[in-house]
């Protein structure tokens, strides 16, 4: 995920990481973490400290105003059991989630032309 | 080889999907439209199944049962002959060479991987999926900004330019080394000439540090280039 801000609207947090707001907080399955100090007045999430909370990591590229968030560290590299939503091109460059072909079994293969 | 198994795997309520890892889609299209598959076949342009579902290397597969739960991680798959029994050609440059010897010593898993691929078809045999979880293993935190690394050098690639990629990858490769993806792939746009095919060497990386050959033997050879992995 890139930003060009250090905030990002709960919304796009959620479509990234699946960190989704609830009364109790930003949560995950069935974890839960407080948001309180994170949310500015408009809604908008502090980047670095969702991030932290929420064990994932950011790089900030401060020539260019970007910021990267990585995957959450010091945890599974699969954070559910479940096949994640994961956009991909098609031949054709449409983008395609990888869940669309669910419904049987599936062999997921990773092959690189390098 | 993978239209083949989807053929044979199809019978058993399974689909093959195929991703091409690449930065450029154009460098994975000749081998998809060449492969005759009537599987999906889709691009990863951005490494996204790396962070997502840990293809830090290829060839790499993962298993999903029906209801879309992980039921085997991301794993080393070779389903073809490995090196070990092929003829070395006489008269090659030592580089090359060093690089037929280290190929050659992989010991040879397909039909290995094949059974237990045709185990799972026919028996359903895999992990639980929260076994399959923890067997997908720990992301370090350097692991972790490996990835969003590359993915700022990547954005930039699109946005900037070539050169703006550079100190992010090396970032990345610094940080992980274990994540091949990420410096085959920055490697082979530095040693393969344009409209040329992939240079698999590797050997003269420009900007970057390390290069195949000496990366694998510096990880103490190729029982090491993949993830340990049981099927």
């Amino acid at each position: 995920m890139i930003t060009t801000t250090p905030t990002v609207a709960p919304t796009e947090w959620e479509a990234a990481t699946g960190w989704h707001l609830e009364t109790q907080g930003m949560c995950l399955g069935d974890r839960c973490v407080p948001v309180a100090g994170v949310t500015a007045s408009d809604g908008s999430l502090d980047l670095e400290e969702v991030a932290k909370r929420t064990g994932r990591v950011v790089v900030h590229d401060e020539l260019h105003g970007l910021w990267a968030v990585g995957p959450e560290a010091n945890a599974p590299v699969l954070s559910s059991t479940e096949l994640p939503r994961l956009l991909l091109e098609d031949r054709a460059g449409n983008q395609v989630d990888l869940r669309t072909f669910l419904g049987k079994r599936m062999v997921i293969h990773a092959w690189a032309p390098w | 080889m993978w239209q083949g198994l989807n053929a044979e795997l199809e019978q058993y309520g399974i689909t093959v999907v195929t991703i091409g890892i690449d930065v450029d889609p154009t460098n994975c299209h000749p081998y998809m439209d060449k492969s005759g598959a009537t599987h999906p076949q889709l691009v990863d342009t951005a490494h996204a199944t790396v962070g997502a579902l840990g293809f830090t290397n290829v060839p790499m597969s993962m298993w999903v049962d029906a209801d879309g739960r992980i039921v085997q991680p991301a794993h080393y798959s070779p389903v073809t002959p490995g090196w070990g029994d092929r003829p070395i050609p006489e008269g090659l440059p030592p580089r090359i060479l060093g690089r037929f010897e280290v190929l050659q010593k992989a010991t040879d898993r397909h039909q290995e991987y094949l059974s237990a691929l045709r185990r799972w078809a026919t028996d359903g045999v895999a992990l639980d999926p929260e076994a399959a979880r923890t067997a997908s293993g720990l992301r370090s935190e350097d692991e972790a900004m490996a990835v969003a690394c590359f993915e700022l050098g990547n954005h930039l690639r699109h946005t900037v330019g070539p050169e703006a990629a550079v100190p992010w990858w090396r970032q990345a490769h610094r940080l992980d080394p274990n994540n091949w993806a990420a410096k085959r792939q920055a490697w082979s746009l530095v040693t393969t000439a344009e409209g040329e095919a992939p240079d698999l060497m590797q050997e003269d990386t420009g900007p970057y540090d390390g290069n195949w050959l000496d990366d694998v033997l510096a990880v103490g050879g190729i029982a090491n280039y993949y993830p340990p992995t049981t099927w």
